[in-house]
């Protein structure tokens, strides 16, 4: 029970920490900032507003919600497990981002279609590096699911792959220099420039839970299983993710390309020596 | 967008990365644009024939909205038009003053353009700690002349403002503000994402500048040796030693280095200027002179975007004509051979990098096709009843 209650408020603390990543980046950049609680407003306004109606274009934001959402029930507290649930746990992550990409198209405005395009490109390499990151981990920690994964520090044992894991995080994050599938000065919104109201606000709780989903599975698999250690990683994660929005340009597409075939060959030698 | 190869992407009128309103059609293959065209005509406000039948003193609150960046260069260069025609002189002192506002014009502009060319990188920390720089020199316009961003500071043979007593305030905040540019300059000329962004991209060869006829800073970063203050000085710059900054590579990242060399030396050149101006308070005139007889005058002058004209003609006390010739209309051709096989995430920076400004450009509106007697009068507003 207490365990589905957690598991309920989830989303929750998903976009109370992208107010503090907010507030982060704004103290950064030596200004005060949006208050924390201003993605809780911003959605909440959305809510209150009217969708598309019906079709496609209804149905893809609520889906891709329940998608980023379903990924807690395997972690942090798992409330369901099986042997190798770590693969079904990639495919919901695959599973959001295909949901994106699909809204991106079902709108049929330029932007958004450019901007899935440019996310499936960006999708076929570094959902590849974030797999093959996780079964690393997995191979290293001898277990077969969440529930087996052994409770130690793996840092000294895949360094690259950490490394590696980090340059994914950035790039679901959509964080800079890799936010090129949802640049603004290109291409507007990208996939969500023609959704608005409660479509655009399950988008947003859907990208914002996903993004929580990415850190803390970091957390989880990198640091031992306690919650002082989950919410000391977690945090630190978004304070890494700040520092890298505030310092760096953004890639163009074909350069964030090539940054990532490095983050990709980072991930595959770990898994080599192991092997 | 169904099936075919190449399509259409409207890129504005409205875009985040446009301040102005312009539409760039950019026929496009996946992520490659094979070419682009521009279509002009958003911020026409018929100015022009606005200022026709006004007194030439009034022309000039008219000409300063033209542009909310360079409202100096716009009213230095009409006044010094309409004081060519009436064979007006002034005094040093005027001309000095001007000079300095036209200076600091000229760093807040550049400040804009490469705050805003950050902005389209996604560097927002750059665009807003290079705004911030801009904010001291509007600090400045407002405690010299009572406007941030319009100034109202020309009059026909005089000035509105005084720099008298603040001498030492002025000089003050140009070494602070060549200290904290110099800092950013730091930051974006060893950022290697930056420099991959921004290098070999949208270049402009000098060949290419010179058969454009480039003017302004774009066209100095391109090898061009031009410069109004220099080719044909006005107001007192013939006084100063100053020389032009030339870059020779011409792709964007040479333009913002250019730009920000600029502002130190502009910032050289106000600290000269502020030691050279006599220390005497201006002795203001409330009489408007009259211009009865009939003239006309011309005047060019180095705004921050490049070479600006201005040709005035008055006949009792009225402006018949005014034909202006903004810096961006002289360069904006080079937009369309720029935007031909580049990537769509080049563009913001390719046209944010050479600084156009619509609000300027769009001083005529032309129809594709000849029109007859009636059409035209409708065009002009004059309604026929026959």
């Amino acid at each position: 029970m207490i365990k589905l209650i957690i598991w309920a408020i989830f989303p929750i603390v998903g976009i109370f920490m992208e107010g503090i990543k907010r507030k982060l980046i704004a103290r950064m950049q030596n200004r005060i900032g949006p208050p924390i609680l201003q993605p809780f407003y911003d959605v909440w306004k959305l809510f209150n507003k009217k969708g598309a109606t019906g079709g496609m274009l209804s149905i893809l934001p609520i889906l891709s919600f329940i998608g980023a959402w379903s990924i807690f029930l395997f972690f942090p507290m798992p409330i369901i497990s099986f042997d190798f649930d770590y693969i079904l746990v990639f495919y919901m992550y695959v599973f959001v981002s295909i949901s994106l990409i699909l809204a991106g198209i079902a709108s049929d405005s330029p932007y958004g279609i450019i901007g899935s395009m440019r996310e499936m490109v960006l999708m076929l390499v570094y959902e590849f590096a974030f797999f093959i990151c996780i079964f690393t981990f997995f191979l290293y920690g001898g277990a077969n699911s969440f529930t087996d994964m052994p409770s130690r520090v793996l840092i000294t044992r895949v360094p690259l792959t950490i490394v590696a894991l980090l340059g994914v995080i950035l790039i679901e994050l959509r964080i800079a220099p890799f936010d090129t599938a949802a640049a603004p000065s290109e291409i507007m919104a990208g996939y969500t420039t023609q959704y608005a109201g409660r479509d655009l606000a399950f988008f947003e709780l859907a990208e914002m839970t996903k993004k929580f989903a990415i850190v803390s599975i970091f957390a989880f698999l990198t640091f031992p299983h306690n919650m002082v250690w989950f919410i000391i990683t977690s945090a630190g994660m978004y304070f890494v993710c700040a520092a890298a929005k505030v310092t760096s340009p953004r890639f163009r597409i074909d350069q964030a390309l090539g940054a990532f075939a490095a983050i990709f060959f980072l991930a595959f030698i770990n898994f080599l020596i192991f092997v | 967008m169904h099936g075919e190869e190449e399509y259409v992407l409207p890129f504005g009128p409205q875009h985040p990365a446009l301040s102005e309103p312009v539409l760039l059609k950019l026929k496009m293959d996946g992520e490659k644009v094979i070419s682009g065209a521009a279509e002009f005509g958003y911020m026409h406000r018929g100015i022009e024939k606005m200022l026709e039948g006004k007194t030439p003193e009034k022309g000039i609150m008219i000409c300063e909205r033209i542009c909310g960046i360079c409202p100096v260069s716009h009213s230095t260069c009409y006044t010094m038009a309409v004081e060519n025609a009436a064979n007006e002189k002034i005094e040093d002192k005027i001309a000095y003053e001007r000079m300095i506002l036209a200076e600091l014009e000229r760093m807040h502009s550049h400040l804009v353009c490469i705050g805003l060319q950050m902005h389209d990188m996604g560097f927002d920390t750059l665009f807003m700690f290079l705004w911030r720089e801009r904010e001291r020199i509007l600090d400045i316009f407002e405690k010299l002349t009572g406007g941030r961003v319009q100034h109202s500071s020309n009059r026909i043979s005089s000035v509105n403002f005084d720099i008298y007593g603040v001498e030492n305030y002025l000089i003050e905040e140009m070494d602070k503000l060549k200290k904290g540019v110099a800092k950013y300059k730091k930051e974006y000329a060893v950022n290697e994402i930056l420099k991959e962004r921004t290098k070999n991209i949208g270049v402009i060869t000098k060949k290419e500048a010179e058969k454009f006829h480039l003017v302004g800073p774009i066209a100095r970063a391109s090898g061009m040796h031009q410069d109004i203050r220099i080719d044909d000085p006005y107001l007192k710059y013939e006084e100063f030693d100053y020389s032009p900054i030339i870059f020779d590579k011409g792709d964007v990242y040479e333009r913002t280095m250019q730009r920000t060399e600029e502002i130190f030396a502009s910032a050289d050149l106000i600290k000269k200027i502020v030691n050279k101006t006599p220390k005497v308070a201006i002795v203001p005139s409330k009489i408007c002179k009259m211009i009865n007889e009939r003239c006309q005058g011309i005047q060019r002058v180095e705004a921050p975007r490049g070479e600006l004209f201005y040709f005035v003609e008055i006949e009792n006390n009225q402006i018949k004509r005014c034909r202006m010739r903004p810096p961006t209309y002289a360069y904006i051709r080079i937009l369309e051979p720029l935007l031909t096989d580049c990537k769509l995430g080049d563009v913001p920076m390719i046209v944010s990098s050479i600084d156009p400004c619509f609000a300027c450009l769009d001083r005529v509106m032309i129809e594709n096709k000849i029109l007859n007697k009636n059409e035209f009068k409708k065009m002009c507003g004059v309604h026929t009843h026959d």
